[in-house]
């Protein structure tokens, strides 16, 4: 039986669904398996070639996705939702990062600082005081 | 005379550890991947298994956690396994003189890179490097007291590994 640290709920057309945590190692394989498909993508000869591997890629996240829902009855209200075309795999994805949906960085762009936060952790000294600081009297 | 692969068979260059029936080969080479991978994760050690398992090897790992509710368990004991193999000693001992590392970290890389000893050795030599320079730097008392802790079973693992467990599995591997 899970503890409720373990789980965690998610919602999605209005249902919410009860889901397992990943556990760090399970994490880890899975952003190594991840690594592997993208490295075959950019590695991949023909268009062809990439639509095969981006099945594959979405087959097995789907499997995960199927893995760490508790409910059996959830994950075949879900199938039918995706059978319906009323949710597809985008909606399902942040159930493997337990239900937080990750900040999308494109890959040529570099991620933008947060300033707000930079400012409020590191207090700058106005630049007076720091010359004022390096005199020697 | 010693036999010409007699360190090589107890130091191997390459660690595979046996889970369910398979052999999986491990990236682990030198001391800052040994000593980082337990450092990740000390209490599951999930930073040698499965952290440090081929990425082309994960799709078939990721299976098996999918079919079996034991793996986490399964993986300690591999990784557990894997450092003994890895730096040619009692587990607990490697893992005890690992995290000490760890925590002196500057100091003890810093002496050791100044006499030429890189984080870049293989960990077994590494750990060697380190535990004698500790050694030499001891009085009689502290030495005992050294030997004494490295040898201490370690706290607050996620899973128990008893002596019968940790012969086996040593075993296991000298039959591989």
């Amino acid at each position: 039986m899970t503890s409720e640290a373990e789980t965690f709920t998610y919602d999605v057309c209005g249902r919410s669904i009860v889901c397992k945590r990943m556990k760090p190692g399970q994490y880890t394989i899975m952003l190594k398996m991840l690594n592997v498909f993208r490295m075959q993508l950019d590695a991949a000869a023909s268009d062809e070639d990439r639509l095969k591997l981006a099945l594959e890629m979405d087959r097995k996240t789907l499997n995960l996705v199927e893995n760490q829902i508790q409910d059996p009855a959830d994950a075949a209200w879900l199938e039918e939702q995706m059978l319906y075309g009323r949710v597809d795999l985008e909606d399902l994805r942040p159930i493997v990062f337990g239900g937080v949906v990750p900040e999308p960085v494109a890959d040529d762009e570099p991620k933008k600082p947060r300033k707000a936060a930079v400012k409020k952790a590191t207090p700058v000294k106005p630049r007076h005081a720091v010359k004022a600081a390096g005199r020697t009297k | 005379m010693m036999p010409p692969n007699l360190l090589a068979a107890v130091r191997p260059d390459i660690v595979r550890v046996t889970i369910l029936g398979r052999s999986w080969p491990l990236l682990g080479r030198t001391a800052a991947e040994w000593i980082g991978g337990i450092g990740a994760d000390p209490r599951q050690l999930t930073g040698i298994v499965p952290g440090m398992l081929h990425d082309s090897d994960a799709a078939d790992m990721l299976q098996l956690t999918q079919e079996r509710d034991d793996m986490e368990q399964r993986w300690f004991h591999a990784a557990v396994a894997a450092i003994g193999y890895a730096s040619g000693r009692d587990w607990t001992w490697a893992y005890n003189l690992s995290m000490q590392s760890l925590g002196g970290w500057q100091y003890l890389n810093g002496i050791l890179m100044r006499q030429g000893v890189r984080h870049t050795e293989r960990y077994c030599d590494w750990l060697d490097a380190a535990y004698s320079l500790m050694w030499e730097r001891c009085d009689e008392a502290d030495r005992k007291g050294l030997d004494f802790q490295l040898m201490l079973p370690p706290k607050d693992l996620a899973f128990p590994v008893t002596a019968s467990h940790a012969k086996q599995m040593l075993g296991a591997f000298a039959a591989d």
